[in-house]
């Protein structure tokens, strides 16, 4: 059970919720909820093919049917709109709700569209959306910040999401101390997966809103940090190596940054894994955020690097991730296809790697981008058959 | 239920024009001063310039150019604007004549991954000069910039960044004594302040503050040579909501700060058109656009207000006695009463 970071009214709903599941009676809190944002917020006809009032109106549905009966979330989003511009129509949007519980704010896509340009520094931008949170707490109003969306590959501005992660960054890093929440929309629809933004996001729009499907999996997400459950494993902000270049060499060393805005990072369970094994990684930080290193030794170097981030929290049953990071060669090796441990050899070895993964999608708990050798996010027949094939091969 | 979807995927495309800014739809560009009528029509991908004769000339773009700014130079146009190829950012230069359309190379020497805010620099007769934000990160970039000369571009100089933050937002004018004048603004830490260097010959002066260091964001100026100095506009976070700027530097200081719009106003520009200056801004909430006409020393004179809630930066397409006519990008132009400001 996750201890909410929320809010001393999401807390009591928290409890009541427990409570009246327990009783068996039926829940009468009330819970006020503004959902504060942009276009994605709005979540206007033709994107909601559905007509459900975005992940706002999903969200009350939600909330409603999880026994919170006189929940209601008011959708006050508004198209175009950037922080700048959000930090004056927040002030009449408080005003008309002092009696809310609870400002969920995500916003920033915009404003992605001028820092890319060059125009306006995110700096400035996270400046802004700690002012509107500023606004809404001196009312006794907690707040919720969430990170925007990704941009889909075909979006006419910054498709690769450079620029949006910077956002996203500054986000979690604002977030990672003192007491404020933050919801990870950005996590859970990042896939850099086609098939994924072909699912949740509207067709061919070039901007990048979600369709019915996004906005549903948006709302659950919110009902979860609103009902302070947690689903979703620490995540990864950056990974580095030390000396660049493709090649993996002794004395390289990796870091990575993960943070985490749910029950907090089991830092003992959080590590690098290299080819597949886990490596004494040195874990330092807070519960929201940690930092991870590794200093490369000789009996690391084999015939390839595949550096994966393995995160868990505290959550009860733990979410774990396993993200891969970086894939190097070693100099003069060549890894073959079905080699999961990258020692050069496709053996006993990888086939007991690949087992525990056999039959997973990415995103199921035991799935592994090291046994996905065809890399189609799923480990099943095809690359148990990539690993047959070469069975009993060593690279040299 | 196919001809649902194709035109709910119509609706889409137009809708998604309106809701978001500068992801697809056309943005109307004019040269901010030295203009006889042109008008841009630049959209990712696509262009074309709108002659003073009414004629529209094509440009060709790739899929991944944008064009973002428009120089009046002699008897034509020069446009840049931007490429984005995945991670990196490169610049795009065209030239217009009313018989062809050239590319023009940019300034040699971009190691860095990104080169934005492409902002031209010319007179009367022909292009002297860009500036741009260059670095190998957006929190990273820095000014630069290159002289025209002899149908080439210099070695770009470099203006070394007065903090360690990002600069962003830069703008430029040609002062009558013929030197450049750029700001821009530059996070030192705690917000983003604007700052100044004036480029004289081959002398690029380092970067100063024009506001002080206030612990609050200034940001997106707007500088215009005017008489014999020039006026600068941006936005400067007051009491919580930001608010328009309007400074004067006369040659060698700024004079202090003259608030301009109400409590969120937002993406000034200021424009010369028969030697009257002109600011354009965003309101932010209710919203709508707001013309003004200033005098030499950034003082409104007379202000309109379209309650038009476009996201889309206007065009003054025409000022007259009593009313003034902005242009929208796809839409119907708008007429407004000039009210004076006491």
């Amino acid at each position: 059970m996750r201890v909410p970071l929320l809010t001393r009214g999401l807390i009591g709903v928290s409890c009541l919720l427990a409570f009246f599941t327990i009783v068996g009676s039926s829940l009468q809190a009330q819970e006020n909820i503004v959902a504060f944002g942009d276009s994605i917020t709005e979540g206007l006809p033709p994107f909601d093919e559905d007509r459900k009032g975005g992940y706002p109106g999903r969200l009350q549905t939600i909330l409603r049917s999880s026994g919170i009966s006189s929940a209601t979330v008011l959708n006050e989003g508004h198209g175009s709109e950037t922080t700048s511009e959000g930090l004056t129509r927040i002030n009449s949007v408080i005003s008309a709700n002092k009696a809310a519980d609870l400002f969920i704010i995500m916003e920033g896509t915009n404003d992605v569209n001028l820092v890319n340009s060059g125009l306006l520094s995110m700096d400035t931008v996270l400046a802004n959306l700690e002012g509107m949170a500023g606004k809404v707490r001196s009312e006794a109003i907690d707040v919720l910040y969430a990170t925007i969306i990704p941009r889909p590959p075909w979006a006419k501005q910054d498709s690769t999401n450079f620029v949006t992660f910077e956002l996203i960054f500054g986000l979690r890093e604002l977030t990672s101390t003192g007491r404020r929440d933050l919801a990870e929309p950005y996590e859970i629809l990042e896939n850099r997966e086609l098939a994924v933004y072909k699912k949740y996001y509207f067709k061919k729009d070039p901007v990048g809103h979600p369709n019915s499907a996004g906005f549903a999996l948006l709302a659950e997400h919110f009902a979860e940090k609103v009902l302070g459950e947690d689903t979703l494993a620490p995540v990864v902000s950056g990974f580095s190596k030390n000396r660049s270049g493709q090649f993996l060499a002794n004395g390289d060393q990796f870091f990575a940054l993960v943070h985490e805005s749910g029950t907090g990072i089991a830092k003992v369970d959080s590590y690098f894994t290299l080819n597949g094994r886990s490596i004494d990684t040195d874990v330092e930080g807070t519960t929201r955020r940690t930092s991870l290193s590794y200093r490369v030794t000789n009996s690391d170097i084999a015939c390839g690097g595949r550096i994966t981030v393995r995160t868990e929290d505290r959550a009860n049953p733990a979410n774990v991730r396993n993200r891969l990071v970086a894939e190097y060669k070693v100099e003069g090796a060549q890894l073959l296809k079905g080699d999961v441990n990258g020692d050069c050899r496709v053996n006993g070895f990888d086939l007991g790697l690949l087992g525990p993964s056999f039959g997973s999608k990415r995103g199921d708990v035991n799935y592994s981008e090291l046994a996905d050798a065809n890399n189609d996010d799923s480990v099943d027949g095809d690359d148990l058959a990539k690993l047959a094939r070469n069975f009993g091969k060593s690279s040299d | 239920m196919v001809v649902r979807t194709v035109i709910l995927s119509l609706l889409a495309l137009l809708i998604s024009d309106h809701l978001m800014a500068g992801a697809s739809e056309y943005q109307l560009i004019q040269p901010t001063r030295n203009n006889s009528g042109a008008v841009l029509h630049s959209k990712t991908g696509r262009a074309h310039l709108e002659t003073p004769g009414g004629s529209r000339k094509s440009l060709a773009l790739r899929r991944d150019e944008r064009l973002t700014t428009l120089a009046e130079v002699g008897s034509g146009w020069i446009t840049a604007g931007i490429r984005e190829k995945s991670s990196r950012r490169e610049l795009v230069l065209m030239s217009i004549s009313n018989s062809r359309v050239d590319r023009l190379d940019s300034p040699a020497g971009q190691s860095a991954r990104y080169r934005l805010n492409p902002t031209l620099l010319g007179n009367d007769s022909r292009l002297e000069g860009l500036a741009w934000l260059e670095g190998p990160d957006i929190k990273s970039l820095s000014v630069r910039l290159a002289f025209f000369q002899e149908s080439s571009w210099s070695n770009p100089v470099e203006v070394p960044r007065p903090t360690k933050g990002s600069q962003s937002g830069l703008s430029a004018t040609l002062l009558a004594d013929g030197s450049w004048l750029l700001v821009w603004a530059a996070f030192d830490g705690t917000d983003d302040d604007i700052f100044y260097s004036q480029v004289i010959g081959d002398l690029v002066t380092r970067a100063r503050r024009v506001t002080a260091n206030n612990r609050v964001p200034d940001v997106m100026p707007s500088i215009l040579a005017s008489d014999s100095g020039a006026l600068l506009a941006w936005s400067q976070l007051e009491d919580g909501d930001y608010r328009i700027k309007i400074s004067r530097f006369d040659g060698s200081a700024w004079s202090g700060a003259r608030t301009h719009g109400p409590p969120g106003s937002l993406r000034a520009q200021l424009s010369l058109q028969d030697n009257q200056v002109s600011l354009v801004y965003r309101e932010a909430w209710p919203r709508s656009w707001t013309v003004s006409e200033l005098g030499l020393s950034g003082r409104a004179q007379r202000r309109a207000n379209f309650a038009v809630a476009s996201d889309d930066r206007p065009i003054i397409a025409q000022s007259s006695g009593g009313t003034v006519v902005l242009r929208w990008a796809g839409a119907q132009p708008s007429e407004a009463a000039w009210k004076s400001v006491p």
